[in-house]
């Protein structure tokens, strides 16, 4: 079977203004995201890694036009949403539906789970009055919440119940890609594990296409079929699982990789302790934008800036690799 | 929501007993003595005595203040020296022309002021966010007597369209539309002023509670739900941003019985206002203590109004 392309970014790159001069033009800017580009295959599960601050959840949102993109474009089914207003775009978020990190701020407090669920249904029209009811119920229940719970409000619930109810409401339009946007950060590991595990259950019923946004990389591991390597809003690499992660190219996909840790005390792998901390986005380092944490940096690193280029299966941002290609 | 209301009159009574108590103290700490007021200076000494004696204003402070409690919660708020008469019937006959000025100032400050908060919040930063806010500090630090002598010179002098006082036409003897509309005439000038005054208060309140809320999460759940910008705007942004403001909705009624003293004496309407105005003048206590009692009821009252209007908007409060 021909794998089916429904989304495809190209060039994306959303800047942040960081000062203006006394006529309001923007002067500096952060890169939070930068030149970033992929294709997402219906029923394939895209993970996008990368820390705090390297924006991957900038990605996400950007996607939905959540936050407005600077540059570049995103195509869905052919049509490109950058390019999308109003009407057009409302209609176009049915179809891709997010799901966020903070399951605490995230649902509005005076709204029950209930409403919360079926008025997105009633927004886009797409199911009858009397159906929204019996559409919500069944929702529940399928995210492994009590029918009875429709009429309750969010701060009765726990974290990890509040996120199936963001689940919930996600699924309520029956969309075709859920970004999933740090959806199990914020939980107990034991409930990352259920809602993890749900994730996969209703992707296998439904069919579902995901974007899975994390920091970590266990739980991108489990899920995702190809993963993304994401590094102060640039990617560093990108491949498919089994190849990320028996033969991580880029350092940093290696030092992540290294960082995981394994349940066995007796099988201590060697850890690649990076230096430092992930450098402000406003201020990146010339050259490779990890070349001041990367323990292989050579002086090409801090003055080249490398490109992306396809290496073994992999497509990877490093010194160490461009030259191979040619 | 029971428990809530059970807990707010006990709030109430308690909030009524201290005001009550302040308004005793504060009259008889007034300088001044209220029998020179009550009493003819050609009355001879046993005539002033058997008065003081019939007023009860022989006895000690304490004793005073003991009756006075117990008077009030007969309902009797006793004789004003003045016109001789209750002084509960005296309020009786004010007290409507009060309440409907504040009220329909309430509302109309509402129904502008939230609307404009919500806006300036929303276009935070943007040129309308801007004049909204330097229109709303302009209109809160102007002087209440200032500006109803500037509307009664411009409306009711230069351009003669409304009348210059009053709460209606005296001698005009119409009934009925013609009354209603006669009284309303002399309602648009206090109640101008009092929304002029006020209307700050609700959207700069209103903005700062929704630049907040639409910094939340949840504001950015429902866009991604594909919702109508307007729709998330309002059923999202403002009714979570209406539990702060209807709180203070409460407590401005309160801080409006001040500006309703200032307009009502400038207007010379027939209110409660500029009742006290004119009591303070003749040293008039029972009628004092009568209409502070009867304002701070009335500022309670619309205070637990506003708990409970908050609690029924905050699904949090109702657990409580």
């Amino acid at each position: 079977m021909k794998k089916q392309k429904i989304l495809e970014v190209k060039n994306l790159k959303t800047y942040f203004p960081l000062k203006r001069n006394y006529f309001g033009q923007v002067t500096n800017y952060t890169k939070a995201v930068d030149d970033v580009s992929f294709d997402l295959y219906k029923g394939e599960v895209l993970g996008i890694v990368g820390e705090t601050g390297s924006g991957k959840s900038t990605i996400g949102r950007s996607l939905l036009r959540l936050v407005e993109p600077t540059g570049g474009s995103i195509f869905y089914r052919g049509e490109n949403i950058t390019e999308m207003k109003g009407e057009k775009l409302r209609k176009i978020r049915k179809n891709i539906q997010m799901i966020f990190q903070d399951p605490f701020a995230s649902l509005n407090p005076r709204i029950s789970i209930g409403e919360c669920i079926v008025e997105p249904m009633k927004e886009h029209a797409i199911y009858r009055k009397s159906d929204c009811f019996q559409r919500a119920l069944m929702l529940l229940e399928k995210v492994g919440l009590d029918k009875d719970y429709y009429i309750r409000y969010p701060h009765e619930f726990s974290g990890g119940q509040r996120q199936r109810v963001g689940i919930a409401r996600a699924l309520a339009l029956d969309p075709e890609i859920i970004i999933a946007d740090e959806a199990v950060s914020s939980l107990d590991v034991s409930v990352q594990a259920q809602i993890i595990n749900l994730f996969s259950d209703l992707q296998q019923e439904l069919g579902l296409t995901y974007i899975f946004i994390a920091h970590d990389l266990s739980v991108v591991k489990f899920v995702s079929n190809s993963i993304i390597v994401i590094y102060l809003g640039e990617i560093m690499e990108i491949a498919n699982k089994e190849d990320l992660f028996n033969q991580p190219l880029h350092p940093y996909t290696q030092a992540l990789i290294s960082a995981i840790p394994v349940p066995d005390p007796n099988k201590r792998g060697r850890r690649i302790i990076l230096k430092g901390e992930i450098p402000s986005p406003a201020h990146p380092p010339t050259g490779c934008k990890f070349s001041t944490r990367c323990f292989k940096a050579m002086d090409v690193c801090h003055e080249i800036h490398p490109d992306l280029v396809n290496f073994d299966n992999h497509q990877v941002r490093c010194h160490l690799y461009q030259k191979k290609e040619e | 929501m029971f428990k809530v209301l059970q807990k707010q009159l006990i709030k109430g009574f308690i909030t009524f007993f201290i005001a009550v108590s302040i308004t005793f103290l504060i009259l008889r700490l007034m300088p001044g003595d209220p029998t020179t007021m009550l009493i003819d200076p050609r009355m001879s000494e046993a005539a002033r005595q058997r008065l003081l004696i019939d007023f009860g204003l022989d006895k000690p402070l304490i004793t005073q203040y003991f009756l006075y409690l117990k008077q009030l919660f007969c309902g009797n708020l006793g004789v004003s020296f003045v016109f001789r008469t209750p002084v509960s019937e005296i309020i009786r006959e004010r007290l409507p022309w009060t309440l409907a000025l504040m009220g329909i100032t309430q509302i109309i400050t509402m129904s502008i002021g939230i609307p404009l908060g919500v806006m300036a919040a929303y276009k935070r930063g943007k040129l309308v966010d801007q004049i909204i806010n330097a229109l709303s500090i302009l209109g809160m630090s102007i002087f209440i007597p200032w500006l109803g002598i500037m509307l009664l010179f411009f409306f009711g002098y230069i351009l003669p369209i409304f009348p210059v006082g009053g709460g209606y036409t005296p001698g005009l003897s119409v009934s009925g539309w013609g009354y209603f509309l006669d009284v309303g005439m002399h309602f648009i000038l206090p109640v101008l002023t009092l929304t002029i005054i006020y209307l700050a208060n609700y959207t700069l309140f209103t903005r700062a509670s929704m630049v907040d809320v639409l910094n939340e999460d949840y504001i950015r759940t429902a866009r991604s739900k594909g919702m109508e910008e307007k729709r998330v705007i309002w059923n999202h942004g403002a009714r979570n941003a209406m539990i702060s403001t209807v709180t203070m909705a409460g407590m401005l009624f309160g801080r409006m019985v001040g500006g309703a003293v200032l307009t009502e004496t400038v207007y010379a309407y027939p209110g409660v206002g500029r009742m006290i105005y004119d009591a303070v003048g003749q040293q008039d206590f029972p009628l004092l203590q009568g209409s502070f009692i009867v304002l701070a009821l009335s500022v309670i009252v619309m205070n637990i109004v506003a708990d409970l209007i908050c609690a029924y908007l905050n699904p949090r409060m109702k657990m409580e």
